[in-house]
């Protein structure tokens, strides 16, 4: 009852979610992240369908429409370099290449693992179901480094982010975290910790989308970047006499470390 | 068992990370304040935390000799309490104006379309092993006291006076009388 609950509140609130973006013409200025949010909404309605009218097919359709959600929610890290860092070359190319580096490296682990010697399979593994836990978690494991990737770079560069995008990251995230590590505890544990998900993962998602509601009620531009400096600043000037500086420091504070 | 914690480490750091999303300021400084503030962290480094005298008056041995030679207990114990608290604010001045200089430093290379990632990645690893040689050294000095570590102050302070001397080569092209219109320039804008 508390999960068909959950369940009822989140199509409310994902319609919502969706039809806010009319009035402030969201849908114009995010439209990756529109079409996951239109996506999973026509996904849930399907599934409740399926789930009250044809329980049998139930099971299939999950997976399916879980699987064209994940791919989706990458719009929301387009969205980001869309908003947050094209007014930023630099940002935006360490962000590139940082990406990249992080999916090629993901890849690489996710080719060469299992071929490891002793990495056997759990017996959760079995079967339809324990495969697809599996791939869910693998999947959504690798979109939450990249992202984390992303993230690092934003702070670490200090760059604006408005109200809308901010929200995007912050209810996409709290519901992938939660994702990651229930999914792996399921594969972990077993059928029995199955009971639990059912609940935390809707309660994760149901956060999401009231964290979506509050941050997209309007349209909040991103900050504009203020390039407007007087002083023309050399970088290249400013990296060179940056590294002597800390190289220096390094060398004095090896000396320390001897002493 | 090892997939387990590799996975739940996944999910707390990526968590980690939005928690410190959502308690950043949203906005982004521009235009000429980070680069009046680093010239200001410059020069308070400079004159104001970092000339040998003052590092050494804070971290004199020969006070604390003279203090348990000639004064009772009570009295002694309140000096320590009190050097301390000079000590650790001392440090912490030193790293919020090494924080400031960093600012301006990716506040340069954000917008720098010919960026290097390898030089980024070892700047930044650069600056955080600064300011954890700081942090340590708050540490140290929280739980050992102010004459503990003689030789670690005054390392640290020579360090961190040769990034200054360094720093203040790379932002030379700015002289008093443009800092003195960029000043000018923020605060009207502040105003508006």
């Amino acid at each position: 009852m508390l999960t068909l609950a959950i369940w009822w509140a989140c199509i409310l609130v994902e319609a919502l979610v969706v039809f806010r973006a009319f009035p402030g013409n969201l849908l114009r200025k995010y439209p990756f992240f529109y079409t996951y949010a239109a996506s999973v909404l026509v996904c849930d309605v399907l599934l409740y369908s399926a789930y009250t009218l044809s329980p049998a097919r139930y099971p299939a359709w999950v997976w399916g429409t879980e699987f064209l959600n994940i791919l989706l929610g990458c719009g929301i890290i387009l969205e980001i370099f869309k908003h947050v860092l094209s007014s930023y070359a630099g940002a935006e190319r360490f962000a590139r290449i940082t990406g990249v580096a992080v999916f090629a490296a993901i890849f690489c682990f996710g080719v060469l693992y299992p071929m490891a010697p002793g990495t056997s399979q759990a017996p959760s593994t079995s079967g339809l179901f324990g495969r697809s836990v599996r791939l869910e978690r693998d999947l959504l494991a690798a979109q939450a480094i990249l992202f984390f990737a992303v993230l690092v770079v934003i702070s670490y560069f200090r760059t604006a982010m408005g109200k809308n995008v901010r929200g995007m990251i912050l209810g996409y995230g709290v519901w992938l975290g939660a994702s990651v590590m229930t999914l792996a505890l399921r594969f972990y544990i077993g059928p029995g910790f199955t009971a639990t998900l059912n609940v935390i993962q809707p309660v994760a998602y149901l956060t999401a989308l009231l964290i979506w509601v509050v941050a997209l009620w309007s349209y909040d531009p991103n900050p504009a970047f203020d390039s407007s400096a007087p002083v023309e600043i050399d970088h290249e000037a400013v990296v060179a006499t940056t590294r002597s500086a800390l190289e220096a420091m390094r060398s004095h504070l090896s000396k320390v470390a001897r002493a | 068992m090892i997939q387990l914690i590799l996975f739940l480490a996944i999910g707390v750091l990526f968590l980690s990370s939005l928690y410190f999303l959502a308690r950043r300021t949203p906005r982004a400084e521009g235009g000429s304040g980070p680069l009046v503030q680093a010239r200001q962290a410059l020069q308070a480094l400079r004159s104001g935390l970092l000339p040998p005298e003052l590092v050494g008056r804070i971290f004199s041995r020969a006070d604390l000799d003279y203090v348990v030679s000639e004064v009772p207990e009570s009295v002694r114990a309140l000096f320590m309490k009190e050097r301390k608290k000079i000590a650790l604010s001392w440090v912490n001045q030193v790293r919020r104006q090494i924080l400031c200089l960093r600012r301006f430093y990716v506040g340069s290379a954000r917008s720098y379309a010919r960026l290097s990632l390898k030089t980024e990645i070892e700047l930044a690893l650069d600056f955080a092993a600064l300011l954890f040689a700081c942090r340590a050294l708050q540490v140290v000095l929280y739980v050992r006291g102010p004459f503990a570590v003689p030789s670690m102050v005054e390392s640290t302070a020579a360090v961190a006076a040769r990034v200054c001397e360094v720093s203040e080569e790379s932002l030379a092209f700015l002289t008093p009388a443009k800092v003195g219109a960029l000043s000018n320039g923020s605060a009207g804008a502040a105003r508006l």
